[in-house]
């Protein structure tokens, strides 16, 4: 979203640092990552706020904390996710009762869960189409890909988180 | 239906009005008739939403301490949590913010006890003799009518300090026959006509 003036340093961290925070906890189900995350992104922010262009904010800081977030991955010399599955498809295990389905999948903890066993680049888009409210042309920015490649990964993101909740069928 | 003619990532673009023009209408025209569609995009509806309805996480105190942002905390949800008054979706925010806010933990705590001594004060029997009472009042014009039930709250208070030193009454408060039920409920309904026009008996009562 477009912003005409350079915001403040402390205007950033009032108005995103909930949203940074929220885009690395589902990323990761770790509070403290996530924590740490919002304190990297505001540093390189102070650093880096004089460089800024007003008018592409939004892409701006997430591509900062986007690249924060995986340097930070790289830095604990560990993937940012769980094992991943060996194929797109997966399974969370035996499918519930269909009496069950609907209050299962309404645990937040369950759908934390689904989308932690979902590849890094699907999950990424998920989370900042879903949890963050980036528009696509917003997440291809950020994430440096086109954005036909936005809309595939959130689709095939969704097809697996679905399946990964053994919803109806 | 010839499977590439199928919807497939357009319907997640759909969902997210990420579509315009021809595209847009394709997947409105497709999906009047194509059933395979329709529950696939009701798959990726439901995915869509589960995600959407994960809490919002609030900043740990700690961290907000640390970057200087002023801690968002959960006030009057807090009450409404303990009386069991909020969405499924409040009450996992209120869940995972308690979790981890010590200010609200401790404010959830002293309403929770606050509440549970409020609650667990004795209900005072209300006896048929002092009910009788207040339907003599709804007999009376609406000036008289708004005296007598001041004179009549400020007797209940005085009964209700009173609490457990209450005298049973004279008569038996359970030998109650149906037209003195329903007498005394119809003088409820009057009554409550009655106070429902206090604030222009007042005014009259001023002139």
């Amino acid at each position: 979203m477009a912003e005409e003036i350079t915001p403040t340093w402390e205007e950033v961290a009032r108005r995103h640092g909930r949203k940074i925070y929220n885009f690395a906890y589902r990323l990761t189900g770790n509070p403290d990552d996530a924590a740490d995350l919002v304190q990297e992104v505001l540093l390189r922010v102070r650093r880096g706020l004089h460089t800024y262009t007003p008018g592409t904010f939004d892409g701006w800081l997430w591509r900062i904390t986007r690249n924060a977030f995986l340097d930070g991955v790289r830095a604990k010399k560990r993937r940012p996710t769980s094992p991943l599955p060996e194929d797109d498809r997966f399974s969370l295990g035996a499918s519930p009762s269909p009496d069950t389905v609907l209050s299962h999948v309404r645990l937040s903890e369950d759908v934390q869960s689904a989308l932690l066993k979902l590849p890094y680049e699907f999950r990424e888009s998920v989370v900042m189409c879903d949890v963050v409210g980036l528009t696509y042309q917003e997440i291809a920015d950020a994430v440096g890909v086109p954005v036909g490649t936005v809309r595939s990964r959130i689709h095939r993101g969704r097809k697996m988180l679905r399946d990964g909740l053994a919803w109806t069928r | 239906m010839d499977q590439m003619t199928h919807l497939g990532e357009l319907l997640s673009a759909y969902l997210d009005g990420e579509l315009t023009g021809d595209e847009l209408d394709r997947v409105a025209n497709h999906l009047a008739d194509c059933e395979r569609c329709i529950g696939e995009f009701r798959d990726l509806q439901s995915a869509r939403v589960a995600v959407r309805l994960l809490p919002r996480m609030e900043l740990p105190e700690k961290l907000c301490e640390t970057i200087g942002v002023e801690p968002a905390h959960l006030g009057a949800l807090l009450s409404a949590y303990l009386d069991g008054e909020l969405s499924s979706e409040q009450v996992d925010r209120v869940n995972v913010h308690v979790s981890t806010c010590g200010h609200c933990s401790e404010e959830l705590r002293e309403l929770d006890a606050a509440r549970s001594a409020v609650r667990s004060m004795p209900t005072l029997e209300f006896q048929v003799n002092e009910l009788s009472e207040v339907a003599e009042v709804a007999e009376l014009p609406v000036r008289r009518r708004w005296l007598r039930v001041a004179a009549v709250a400020a007797a209940f208070a005085a009964l209700v300090g009173a609490g457990s030193a209450l005298t049973p009454p004279a008569t038996n408060p359970t030998t109650v026959d149906l037209d003195s039920l329903t007498a005394r409920h119809a003088a409820r309904i009057s009554l409550d006509n009655g106070v429902a026009v206090v604030p222009a008996a007042l005014t009259e009562a001023g002139e």
